[in-house]
């Protein structure tokens, strides 16, 4: 199992915002970070793809994010999504099942069980535009989930999220992330810093660090805040 | 600044402010009224509906030279375009949620809805006075007739227009007012050739009930949009 | 398959859950009820006075007609309605007199059908000295030059005079007043339902970029291929189902209420320019299948417009106001290519005398009736316009 960037560009006029980006990703969960611009949701677009990158290629396992067999084991959970607001959960989900080529019979099961997940099963039938920011935000995790991905792309999954269901989300990653690639971008620092594998941060288009951080020697917060002085002070 | 305006201040040092922000603080700070608002408001107002309001007042000048005695129903399908330009310029704080700040400046939400709806009245209205008259010369009606067919799409347009945005939030809002006012300039637009029944003189009564209706109706949706500004800044 | 077909109704759902369809909707069969009985409503007043109720009129003049129906536009028919006539006060307002109602109203057909073949004025009336020969022949000189004067080609004048003289005459004259309201209210119940159209399909494309499902549709494995299939056919869906069902509505109403009497009753007499065998109930039928076709083609065309445009609003005012153009714009026969072109748009053509006209298309010498081609090469513009929209949606991305 192993998810290949390689050179990976975009670029709008005169602006690049992905620059040349090249990762080889397997098994586990990665944290990705950056200031607000940095290119991580164009990044995130494009691997999915859902965006067409300016030059370079994305594959899962030989099969390029083109083809319709790479959607088929995809699970994505945009940044700011949006929503139908006369369908209810069961709606939304059901109609996702469809678009993910999910039988019926196991979509009803993979539903049921998911909505369990994210504590949504008692507000399932209720239209999704009488539903909190938080509910929503967890109604948009379990669509990521529906069809068992093997790479789950999460960009700002926790914004929303009260504290005690930010704990229960890291735990589901940390547990997913044993069976499949989780690339997933945050601000908050505290969701990926005990469940990261590896951490990836990005600063105008391009990858500044890549690797496993030393949790003993610093918190990730620091080292990520290090990481920008350390490019300031180069140049 | 000449040799000896430079020579002075090169040879002597200006010593620095002192009490600089206190002093800045004594003068009174500007005031605008509630006219200037109105028309500082002007440049704010989206630049397509200041171009199309324009090529609207061109179109109704040149409607009967093209027209002829159709020119009537010409301008009474402009009309309930110019409301959805009105309603959709009241509408643009919630629709590029900026609700919330503008709630929070000195000139609150609700004047600020206020002096939009003004403008835009004043232009809607400046365009019917333009119209009636030359609908009344070109077309076949008189001019009780031809303010009836020119003034109550518009009024139709706007009260359903402010109704809806006040319900639905958003895009969905606009679209729907959008839809319904475009349905209207159909319907007069096409008044002669299919929908001649609804023109005749026995009806002008029920026009003229209809007009009073709207007017009301109009009157009561800008109130409730106006003093609805709180929710507006509601974001869930 | 199975989950193209709840894709489907999925996307059938989101048309259907908005307010707007269901507003439209009920405006529309509102509109479909009340055609058929709008000139019953209300009553007839003369110089402030109420003369009778519409619907009492009608009745006088229905049983009349009715009395009259499957009689042959002879000499003797001719004979009667000139003697009816004659009968009418020589005044400015004659129809509305006494003696119009009780012994010309029966006849005010025959006499339409002997004024527009001869010319002949109401005050001439009285010094009628003419028979059916006459009549016959003054029409056929009137059509036959109209038929000169209408910039056809040598070919197509041929072809309607040869088709002219295949006609049974004398003609029988029918009460069919069921097929003549069908046909009168045809266009406006037309140019609604294209407003209907670009109203409730402007968003199918649009929408999912507006409400910011786009990404999470685009990033799924049947996000492309399938989607586009299920929105489409949803869309067609929707707009042909609503027509049907409007157009059942109108004709068992008509057909109920009026009567399906005189169907068979010749098109040539209600509308002198379709100078073929074809008889008013059969124009009907024609006419409301086309318009399901014509439909198909501006639905996709409107999808097309939602995809490109990627905004839902825009494309309501550009389909809007191709409706609205359709609907006012007329181009002079004498361009004729471009009249016949533009009168041949969906928006234009649903409409009798755009239908049932004497312009052509012309293969390999042959004249094939619009009505004949029209609906193939509407079918024709609705797979290109499908394969363009299709490839368009295939590129698509978040940009």
């Amino acid at each position: 199992m192993e998810l290949v960037i390689d050179r990976l560009s975009k670029q709008y006029g005169s602006k690049i915002a992905v620059d040349r980006i090249s990762a080889k990703l397997g098994k586990g969960v990665y944290g990705l970070l950056g200031a607000n611009g940095a290119g991580k949701t164009t990044l995130m677009r494009m691997i999915c793809g859902i965006l067409k990158p300016t030059s370079g290629s994305v594959s899962f396992d030989g099969i390029d994010s083109e083809e319709e067999d790479f959607r088929a084991i995809l699970g994505y959970l945009p940044q700011d999504f949006g929503y139908y607001p006369d369908f209810n959960a069961y709606d939304f989900l059901f109609y996702l099942s469809s678009l993910k080529a999910i039988p019926k019979k196991e979509a009803k099961a993979k539903i049921n069980e998911l909505l369990e997940v994210v504590g949504l099963r008692e507000v399932a039938k209720k239209k999704i535009k009488t539903y909190s920011g938080g509910m929503k935000q967890r109604l948009g995790i379990a669509q990521a989930l529906l069809n068992d991905p093997k790479l789950l792309i999460l960009d700002e999954p926790t914004a929303g999220l009260d504290p005690k269901e930010r704990v229960r989300f890291r735990n589901l990653i940390e547990k997913l992330g044993k069976d499949c690639i989780v690339l997933l971008s945050t601000h908050i620092v505290s969701d990926i810093e005990h469940i990261s594998d590896e951490v990836l941060i990005m600063k105008d288009g391009s990858f500044i660090f890549q690797g496993k951080w030393n949790d003993k020697e610093s918190s990730l917060e620091d080292f990520y805040l290090s990481q920008f002085e350390e490019g300031e002070d180069s140049e | 600044m000449n040799r000896f305006e430079r020579g002075i201040k090169e040879s002597f040092s200006v010593p620095n402010p002192i009490k600089k922000e206190e002093f800045i603080k004594k003068f009174p700070k500007p005031e605008m009224s509630l006219s200037k608002f109105v028309i500082s408001q002007i440049p704010y107002v989206s630049k397509v509906t200041w171009a199309l309001t324009i090529l609207m007042f061109i179109s109704v000048f040149l409607a009967p030279r093209i027209l002829g005695v159709k020119v009537t129903w010409f301008i009474s399908g402009l009309t309930p375009l110019m409301a959805l330009l009105a309603v959709s310029e009241s509408s643009r704080s919630q629709k590029y949620n900026m609700a919330q700040l503008e709630a929070s400046t000195r000139f609150s939400l609700r004047s600020l809805l206020l002096a939009r709806m003004l403008l835009l009245g004043i232009v809607s209205f400046v365009l019917i006075i333009v119209s009636v008259p030359l609908g009344t010369f070109y077309g076949s009606f008189r001019v009780f007739e031809t303010s009836l067919y020119v003034i109550t799409p518009f009024l139709l347009s706007a009260s359903i227009g402010l109704y809806i945005v006040r319900s639905i939030k958003g895009n969905n809002g606009f679209y729907m007012v959008s839809a319904i006012s475009l349905f209207i300039s159909l319907i007069m637009f096409m008044g002669d050739k299919y929908f001649g029944f609804l023109f005749l003189s026995v009806g002008v009564k029920y026009w003229l009930m209809l007009f009073m209706l709207l007017l009301v109706l109009t009157i009561v949706e800008s109130k409730k949009l106006l003093n609805n500004t709180e929710d507006m800044t509601w974001s869930l | 398959m199975n989950n193209i077909g709840t894709l489907y109704r999925y996307e059938i759902k989101k048309i259907v859950g908005k307010k707007l369809f269901w507003i439209m909707s009920a405006l529309l069969f509102l509109l479909a009820v009340f055609t058929p009985f709008s000139n019953l409503v209300g009553s007839y007043y003369e110089s402030g006075e109420k003369i009778a109720s519409n619907l009492s009129f009608y009745k006088e003049e229905q049983a009349g007609k009715m009395a009259l129906s499957g009689r042959a536009l002879d000499d003797e028919l001719f004979n009667e309605a000139i003697t009816a006539y004659s009968k009418v006060p020589d005044v400015f307002n004659y129809s509305s007199t006494e003696e119009y109602r009780k012994y010309a109203l029966a006849y005010n057909e025959v006499y339409g059908f002997i004024r527009t073949s001869t010319g002949l004025k109401f005050e001439d009336i009285k010094n009628w000295d003419h028979d059916a020969t006459y009549v016959y022949e003054k029409r056929k000189e009137n059509i036959y030059l109209y038929l000169e004067d209408s910039f056809l080609t040598d070919n197509e004048i041929k072809f309607w005079k040869d088709n002219y003289e295949k006609l049974d005459k004398p003609f029988t004259y029918y009460y069919h007043d069921a097929y003549q309201i069908l046909l009168d209210s045809f266009q406006t119940i037309s140019i609604i339902l294209f407003a209907f159209v670009s109203i409730v399909l402007s968003g199918v494309f649009a929408n999912e970029r507006q409400l910011k499902t786009e990404p999470i549709i685009l990033a799924s494995k049947k996000g492309k291929k399938e989607t586009f299939m299920a929105k489409i056919l949803a869309g067609i869906t929707v707009s042909v189902s609503v027509s049907l069902i409007l157009s059942i509505i109108l004709f068992s109403l008509c057909l109920g209420y009026y009567t399906p009497e005189g169907f068979d009753y010749s098109l040539t007499v209600y509308f002198n320019a379709a100078t073929y065998d074809i008889s008013i109930g059969e124009a009907c039928i024609i006419a409301y299948l086309i318009m399901q076709i014509a439909l198909v083609l501006f639905s996709i065309f409107v999808m097309t417009l939602s995809e490109v445009l990627k905004n839902s609003v825009a494309a309501l005012s550009v389909s809007m106001l191709l409706v609205i153009l359709g609907g006012m714009i007329s181009i002079p026969q004498s361009f004729r290519a471009i009249g016949q072109i533009w009168d041949w748009l969906p928006v234009s053509y649903l409409a009798i005398w755009n239908m049932f006209d004497e312009r052509t298309f012309p293969i390999f010498g042959k004249c094939i009736l619009s009505w004949q081609i029209v609906p193939i090469i509407y079918i024709f513009l609705s797979l290109i316009l499908y394969m363009i929209a299709k490839y368009k949606y295939k590129k698509v991305s978040v940009e």
